[in-house]
């Protein structure tokens, strides 16, 4: 299996960017571990997700991870 | 009283193709061009609005568009970062007249592409960004870290409304009139949680750049050719005036593109 860990930041509840995300890994036949999730506190506050994403191939991965970037998905270097 | 930014067209035409509504085959007449901007000029400045003019620049043709300069809040101005060399020009004549009339610069970082007034529309205190043709959704984080406010960021879908202001605009009373079909799924589910009413464009009229309009109180700056929308917009109370904008929509722009608010909003 081959995998990532993306992050997410802003307004991704109330702009259902992290549904948006969730669901293409799913539908592109991959899957997720939440690593981390804050939720802002108040209205204007964003929110953050650490999610890793786990795909049957790298092709499948490098796709995946290519359209979630459109989507704001930020790949943290690797420690 | 609003305050709003135009820039004549002197040195406006259709030079590159940066969207799908540009032919430089097909050109847009100069004077006429001329003739529907002072026509729009005219209209807004009978309103309830005080225009400011920034200077128009050889080799830049759009920047006519004054929507695109930034986004004004307050006496802040966060200016665009162009996706396109060919409107990056645009930026330090846009930023040298915010400057001179009081107004101060906050840049978001070079590598996020926000073309201002164009993707970023207040709904209430609600900012309602556009991202994919031109905008990043990362440029709406940062908009929405130095507002401080909330910002719904949707995803545009169809290339011919390739900034917000063509295919959404909020009204005073909390309704915003839409082309639904220029979101994908999840902008559409996000705006109908976020906004108290929707009005529907059809896509014929959608495409006469309808939702493209200027709203000044109870009176909204639109171009012709949406007599369905203006039964609608007119029997809510409002008072619609109608544009031949023929001439810009052949750029991909019309009454909006045409106009900035100086400020969208005083403050969030």
């Amino acid at each position: 299996m081959f995998s990532e860990t993306i992050e997410l930041r802003g307004h991704i509840i109330d702009s259902l960017t992290l549904t948006k995300i969730l669901d293409q890994i799913v539908t592109r036949g991959a899957s997720f571990n939440t690593v981390e999730f804050r939720i802002g506190q108040k209205r204007a506050d964003q929110s953050f997700a650490r999610i890793e994403i786990t795909a049957p191939s790298q092709e499948v991965l490098d796709i995946l991870i290519t359209r979630l970037r459109e989507q704001g998905a930020e790949v943290p270097p690797r420690k | 009283m609003r305050e709003l930014l135009l820039c004549p067209p002197d040195y406006y035409g259709i030079e590159y193709e940066i969207n799908p509504w540009m032919s430089r085959a097909r050109g847009a007449e100069s004077e006429l061009a001329k003739s529907q901007w002072e026509g729009l000029r005219q209209t807004l400045a009978s309103l309830d609005s005080k225009i400011e003019l920034v200077p128009p620049q050889p080799k830049l043709p759009d920047m006519v568009f004054t929507a695109n300069a930034g986004l004004t809040v307050g006496k802040k101005f966060i200016p665009s970062n162009f996706r396109y060399p060919e409107r990056a020009g645009e930026a330090p004549y846009f930023r040298r007249w915010m400057e001179e009339h009081g107004y101060e610069t906050i840049w978001l970082p070079d590598n996020l592409y926000f073309e201002g007034e164009g993707d970023a529309l207040f709904s209430n205190d609600t900012l309602f960004c556009g991202y994919k043709f031109r905008s990043d959704i990362q440029s709406h984080r940062a908009v929405g870290e130095l507002l401080r406010c909330l910002v719904i960021s949707v995803e545009l879908v169809d290339p011919r409304f390739y900034h917000l202001d063509t295919c959404f605009c909020p009204l005073p009373d909390g309704s915003v009139f839409w082309f639904p079909n220029a979101f994908d799924e999840y902008g559409q589910r996000a705006i109908r949680a976020h906004v108290n009413e929707l009005i529907d464009v059809e896509e014929e009229e959608a495409k006469h750049f309808s939702c493209n309009a200027v709203v000044l109180g109870r009176d909204i700056v639109l171009p012709e050719g949406a007599p369905n929308l203006v039964k609608t917009l007119t029997n809510r109370g409002y008072r619609c005036h109608e544009q031949p904008m023929s001439e810009f929509i052949k750029a991909g722009g019309a009454c909006k593109c045409l106009t900035m608010f100086l400020p969208q909003r005083e403050a969030v």
